[in-house]
């Protein structure tokens, strides 16, 4: 229900600076993901967007309507930019009973009191938590609490829901419980989200697109798939992903036809088409070849001549799918097979690799040079 | 008329000996032709321009009946006193049962606390005080209030005809106090164990004498500076002589015998003690074998029959100190001027033979200012006590330079 | 900040700047709080600064001049004169002696009861907490009352003390000046080391002291290396308070020292104010405040960022208590004798002495009632006053007083709480050290000269350009009130302060983005989240209100008496017993309000102290 632009933002806690340059889009109905370690200034932005934090540099736009303009210290106040935010903390007043928690903002908002029980009854059905409505916030437990958090935000129906790594305390089964309902929240209510954290699991399963932070800079926005097949530099290849990606160093020579690569993997050529806009247009460089552990297949017979000859190194099925380590010329790789599968160390097995898959990053930029299609 | 008259004369003869001895100090005040002069005797001289407030108050004017004023009293409905003294409760209480129709509210409070409230309420334009009962240990009420025209001497003549001319000099005096030195009469049943002052400026009463730190406050302050100035230092040095035959040497940055005996006094480590009463009790206490001697205020005289003391005052040669002279005032501006009067009429002991606001300060340790007015029954006669002269203007230019002395002294 | 190329009006900039800070109402009040401070405080301060540059009338015998004139003579005395030494050096040295040895002595004692109370087993837990605090509300000459009662000598005349009169010989140096001194004031002020220490350990995970535990190591190391520096910051701030009372106090150094001739620059601040003095004394105080600000100035840097704190609505940290063992039993029984001699011992003398017909004698034949219920008419007691219940004057300074401290509490801890707030934002901010560094400058105010420059300031009615900004106040309850307010002003902002900080920032951003404006925002959260420590605030100032006196008795008109000011009289018109009398039920008084909001307020000196 609302699109937000981010110009230019800039922000310094004193002499930190915290968030360089940050242009984000937010379209309308998105379900935005901020995801990158702590201390990337993820939870920052947030905050600016929110109104909590003021930036010193730049402008936010909020279906069109300025919010921010740091040059002219305009900030419009939290509490006129329609939105709503669920803490890491849950921040539930600890003295108000869940009801008095959930109403205080729409009381505030001055609504009738039959509207202000309507939507009190309403937040906390969706969320699931009805019965528990007379209760203080110590006497729930912390799936509960953050429920109620949750619905405390949704009461107000705000055009932006801001999420503060929500699912931070909570234990892994929960988790997950909570991630479908978010996810359907999002469907149902059609609301903007926006939401931090530097779970990439969370990250991948829920958003419809994903910033990638690093040091306050953002490094890339995209749908999650994208992110996942297509990481603009070694950087997000690396942050995303479980197991994590492996990397092999290789040289790469850029012809009029395409690239040309040499090394532990074997010679590997690729068309011009698969390439960036950004990449190398001649020359020889090294570069480094960016495998998913599901994009190797493993075999103890040599399937095709292209096949790479490996080590096993060690292998440990985890029910649904094995991860195998093994080692070719000297380079490791993770392998993910699926269902299990047992090898012995040290046995001889031949990987196959489907080179339109395969990212080539260029070493020296770190930045893609080739797309998996 | 006459009795006006012979007041006039004596003030007036006061005036001369005190400007005389002001040029001879050389002090920074004489050298000023346009020195301020006592309002009284300015307006006694009728060559003064009163104020509005001399004027309408007629603060200068002291015939007076007690009826008269008691009538222009009832108008203004009520006085307020600060005083010192805790029993200024009872004064209060005796002065509306005589005085219905004019209301005495007293305020008892420490004398710092008096002079700083008083001054700063007076220089806020707050007239609330109209009378204030206090002692002008240093002479700085005579100096800074009196000859500044923030407080008043009224001294109606009928009162003031039975005290000493010498005592109401410049100021109105009410009773007399003294610093004494006591000793503990059980344990020295042969009489006082020491008369000649410079006799506990030797070992046998090292670290055994108890008083308070003369810088602790002001009243201590100008006790020992009594003996540094007048005739003081000439009867020290001649009592010196006395005792021990000898010629008293005076130390490196002694200016006479006060100052020597002062040093003496503190080089024989007296015990300091941080109020009167603990020198009472510490002396006073019987069943003691070695008991301390100590100085103390002689009001606490009173205190003997109470707890059981064994206090008794000593007569020191050549003296006891300067006295303690207990003053009366009015505050500039006050609002109610003739039931100010009124009262201090009837603090001092009044006209009538009624002695009713008079009596509550006439103690034992309290000397009356009065020749008409019995002290009380027990009491040493004050002309048989040896007491120096206090003269407000040698304490008051000399007490700083004492109390650097002291506390150079350690 | 890189430069950028954005159009932008310079006007609206302005105008928005503007807008942000007259409408947020948390700089509007940080605005006023600091106008209303610099009024309060920084304008007298400067007053006492030009005080001590200006000659005056008195002082002119001495050094000439002309009264009222721009003058260096106070200050040359005290820096650079004969004197300089006697005055300035040799006491100044003993207050620092004071000050060291108090700290370090009254934090040692509240630590280890803090560490006990808190973290171990110990039995009688809930009598030690509550009487562990008794100490800050027994008015310290009473212990010093006690202590000659116990140690005194020959030396000094009267009654012989306790052991003396037991055959124990006690010497000198024991029984009076620096070591009876430190003695005594350490006793007194062990209680702020105890407060925020044990608030300190409340605050931590005991699953931190287990952790060290498991990987081996003993009790004492543990202590040593995991308890001990957690509670660094929280000792540190002890010492600071500690410190700054320990060299600000003068009624026990002059009661234990003058007998050896032991000054302090408190006293002789005091010495000089009571020798009318002021400017002296002024400049003595401004010398105190100095070192004070310097050593709040050291605290701020040292504890800074280490600092953590306890935050409601997070995890509440799991306690298991440590099992003192075999040593239970002993500790315990110091503990008791402990208490015994330092607290229920000087109640208990001074509930004794109200009921001793004569002092000194003790005989049951001396024992009465009579200056608690005496009808008066044994006119050789008291002056022929009635005891302290039947005397009317009683029963107004009893209501006086009751309406002063609760009033006074009331308005201080509001303030209090709203200046704590500033500086729990403000943290580390320049507003925050500002207002935190200003509200400290009071304490060091000596009462009489604060009494005196507000009693001149609100004695005219207060212009601004022409326009009465404050009508004449004077006589009036409302100075009464500012007055006490601003002078307790360092205590009730410190518990302030704390129970802000306690107050996770996310609970009260959740309001803001629930549309909650600032007064709503303090009014429905964070008022009712800081309830206990508004009452433990009340406390802390209720309890020093109610032992004011000099600070009143100026701005008293004769009509309001209070009790303090009773007592004061009784002691003046030579009856200690009636005097004792007040002074206890001045005590209960306190004691039965803390009791109160113990059971029913959730109040917690503890919590207060905290931060």
């Amino acid at each position: 229900m609302s699109k937000i632009e981010l110009k230019h933002i800039d922000k310094f806690y004193g002499k930190n600076h915290i968030l360089k340059d940050v242009e984000l889009t937010i379209e309308d109905g998105d379900f935005m993901t901020l995801l990158g370690p702590s201390g990337c200034g993820k939870t920052t932005t947030l905050r600016v967007v929110s109104g909590l934090e003021k930036p010193q540099n730049g402008t936010i736009y909020m279906d069109g309507k300025e919010i921010v303009n740091a040059a002219e210290a305009h900030f419009a106040p939290p509490s006129e930019r329609g939105l709503n935010l669920v803490f890491q903390s849950y921040a539930l007043w600890p003295h108000m009973t869940v009801r008095e928690n959930i109403a205080f903002g729409l009381n505030i908002k001055k609504m009738s009191k039959e509207e202000v029980n309507k939507r009190v009854t309403d937040a906390l059905e969706r969320m699931q938590i009805g019965q528990y409505i007379d209760r203080y916030p110590s006497e729930l437990s912390g799936g509960q609490q953050q429920r109620v958090a949750i619905a405390r935000a949704i009461a107000s129906e705000p055009r932006l829901l801001l999420l503060d790594e929500p699912l931070s305390n909570l234990d892994a089964k929960l988790r997950v419980d909570m991630r479908s309902e978010l996810k359907r929240l999002h469907t149902e209510t059609g609301t903007t989200m926006i939401y931090v954290t530097h779970d990439q699991v969370e990250a991948l399963t829920m958003s419809t697109k994903i910033a990638i932070f690093k040091e306050g800079v953002i490094i890339q926005v995209a749908p999650p798939l994208e992110l996942y097949n297509n990481p603009a530099n070694l950087y997000v290849a690396d942050f995303i992903g479980n197991p994590r990606i492996n990397f092999v160093d290789v040289k790469a020579t850029v012809t009029a036809a395409g690239m040309e690569i040499d090394g532990a993997a074997g010679k590997l050529s690729f068309p011009k088409s698969d390439m960036t806009p950004g990449a190398p247009t001649s020359g020889t460089f090294d570069a480094v070849l960016g495998i998913r552990p599901e994009q190797v297949t493993i075999n103890t017979e040599r399937q095709s001549p292209d096949d790479i000859e490996a080590k096993i190194y060690t292998s440990m099925p985890a029910g649904s799918e094995t991860l195998v380590t093994a080692k070719m010329c000297g380079v490791s790789m993770v392998i993910k097979a699926l269902g299990i599968t047992h090898y012995s160390p040290d046995q001889t097995v031949y990987l196959s690799i489907d080179p339109k898959k395969i990212n080539v990053f260029d070493k020296k930029s770190e930045n893609l040079i080739k797309y998996s299609v | 008329m006459l009795q006006h008259k012979r007041w006039f004369a004596g003030t007036m003869a006061a005036v001369m000996a005190l400007s005389l001895t002001a040029c001879g100090g050389g002090g920074s005040d004489a050298a000023d032709p346009g020195a301020a002069v006592d309002p009284n005797q300015e307006a006694a001289s009728g060559q003064a321009e009163l104020t509005p407030w001399e004027q309408s108050s007629g603060i200068f004017n002291t015939d007076e009946t007690d009826d008269e004023l008691y009538e222009l009293a009832k108008a203004e409905g009520k006085v307020t006193l600060y005083s010192i003294s805790s029993r200024c409760t009872k004064v209060a209480e005796a002065f509306n049962a005589k005085y219905p129709g004019v209301v005495c509210e007293p305020f008892d409070i420490s004398t710092n606390e008096l002079l700083e409230k008083v001054t700063r309420e007076y220089d806020a334009g707050q007239h609330v005080a109209d009378v204030v009962h206090i002692k002008d240990q240093d002479g700085s009420l005579y100096n800074e209030y009196i000859l500044e025209k923030k407080f008043y001497n009224y001294q109606p003549a009928a009162i003031m005809d039975h005290i000493d001319a010498k005592l109401r000099e410049t100021q109105t005096p009410l009773y007399i106090e003294l610093t004494q030195l006591f000793y503990n009469s059980e344990a020295n049943p042969d009489g006082p164990p020491v008369t000649n002052i410079w006799e506990i400026t030797q070992p046998e009463w090292k670290g055994r004498l108890m008083m308070q730190n003369p810088l602790d406050n002001i009243s201590w302050g100008s006790w020992i500076t009594g003996f540094c100035v007048g005739d003081a230092p000439a009867q020290l040095e001649a009592a010196y002589k006395e005792l021990t035959g000898e010629d008293l040497v005076l130390s490196d940055g002694c200016e006479n015998a006060g100052y020597e005996f002062l040093k003496r006094l503190h080089d024989n480590s007296p015990i300091f003690t941080s109020s009167s009463d603990e020198i009472a009790e510490s002396v006073g206490t019987k069943g003691q074998a070695n008991p301390p001697i100590g100085f103390c205020a002689s009001s606490k005289l009173r205190k003997n029959k109470d707890n059981d003391w064994c206090l008794a005052p000593i007569n020191l040669t050549p003296t006891t100190g300067i006295p303690a002279i207990n003053t009366v005032y009015v505050v500039e501006g006050c609002e109610h001027p003739n039931a100010a009067k009124l009262l201090i009429r009837f603090m001092m002991g009044g006209t009538d033979g009624d002695t009713s606001g008079y009596d509550p300060f006439n103690t034992l340790g309290g000397w009356p200012v009065r020749d008409d007015i019995e002290p009380a029954e027990g009491s040493t006669p004050y002309s048989e006590i040896n007491v120096s002269d206090f003269n407000p203007t040698d304490i008051y230019d000399n007490i700083n330079p004492v109390r650097d002395f002291w506390t150079l002294l350690g | 900040m890189k430069p950028k190329d954005q159009n932008y009006s310079k006007s609206r900039r302005l105008k928005n700047q503007l807008k942000a800070v007259v409408t947020n109402p948390y700089n509007v009040i940080v605005l006023i709080a600091i106008v209303l401070l610099t009024y309060l405080i920084v304008l007298p301060l400067l007053d006492m600064i030009s005080t001590t540059f200006t000659l005056a009338q008195r002082d002119v015998r001495q050094s000439g001049g002309v009264a009222g004139a721009f003058t260096l003579y106070y200050w040359q005395r005290l820096l650079a004169s004969n004197l300089t030494t006697k005055l300035l050096v040799q006491p100044l040295l003993n207050s620092l002696l004071i000050g060291s040895c108090v700290s370090v002595c009254a934090i040692t004692i509240g630590s280890v009861l803090a560490w006990l109370m808190v973290r171990t087993d110990l039995p009688f837990k809930k009598f030690f907490s509550l009487a562990v605090i008794i100490p800050y509300m027994i008015p310290s000459w009473c212990k010093s009352q006690a202590w000659l009662t116990m140690f005194k000598t020959e030396r000094i005349g009267g009654s012989p003390g306790f052991l003396m009169s037991l055959g124990i010989n006690v010497p000198d140096w024991l029984a009076y000046g620096p070591v009876a001194i430190i003695t005594v004031l350490s006793l007194h002020y062990y209680a702020y080391a105890y407060l925020l220490v044990s608030s300190a350990l409340n605050s931590i995970n005991s699953e931190l002291e287990e952790m060290g535990e498991i990987q081996g190591a003993g009790k004492a190391m543990i202590l040593r290396k995991i308890t001990f520096p957690l509670v660094l910051p929280a000792m540190l701030s002890a010492v600071i308070l500690t410190f700054s009372k320990a060299i600000g106090t003068f009624g026990v150094i002059n009661y234990l020292g003058s007998k050896v001739n032991f000054v302090t620059l408190s006293s002789q601040l005091y010495m000089n104010s009571k020798s009318q003095n002021t400017q002296t004394a002024f400049a003595m105080a401004l010398i105190m405040i100095c070192i004070a600000s310097i050593s709040v100035f050291v605290n701020q840097k040292l504890i800074g960022s280490r600092k953590s704190y306890a935050t409601i609505g997070g995890k509440g940290g799991r306690s298991t208590p440590i099992r003192l063992g075999a040593q239970k039993p002993i500790i315990t029984i110091v503990l008791i004798a402990f208490f015994a001699v330092g607290i229920i011992m000087p109640i208990l003398i001074l509930i004794l002495e109200s009921f001793m017909l004569k002092q000194g004698t003790y005989s049951l034949a001396n024992l009465t009632t009579y200056y608690w219920v005496g009808d008066g008419s044994r006119k050789e007691i008291m002056e022929g006053l009635p005891g302290i219940f039947r005397n009317p004057n009683f029963i107004n300074a009893l209501i006086n007083s009751l309406k002063l401290t609760f009033v006074n509490g009331i308005f201080g801890t509001i303030f209090g709480q709203i200046i704590g707030y500033i500086c729990a934002k403000g943290r580390g901010k320049l507003h925050g050290r500002v207002v935190e560094q200003l509200v400290f400058i009071p304490y060091l105010i000596p009462s009489i000269a604060f009494g005196g420059i507000f009693l001149s300031m609100f004695s005219r009615p207060q212009t601004l350009f022409g326009v009465t900004l404050v009508p004449s106040l004077y006589g009036t309850f409302a100075l009464l009130t500012i007055t006490s307010v601003v002078k307790h002003l360092p205590f009730a902002s410190r518990a302030g302060t704390s129970n802000m900080l306690q107050i996770g920032g996310e609970l009260e951003e959740a309001a803001a983005i629930a549309g909650a404006g600032f007064f709503k925002r303090f009014v429905r959260i964070v008022f009712p989240l800081s309830k206990g420590g508004f009452i433990s605030g009340f406390m802390l100032i209720f309890v020093s209100i109610m032992k004011e006196l000099d600070l009143i008795i100026l701005i008293m008109t004769p009509k309001t008496s209070t009790l303090p000011y009773l007592a004061f009289q009784y002691a003046n018109g030579n009856s200690p017993q009636a005097s004792n009398c007040v002074a206890i039920v001045m005590f209960s008084i306190v004691f039965l309000v803390y009791a109160l909001a113990n059971i029913f307020g959730d109040a917690d000196l503890a919590k207060s102290m905290g931060g």
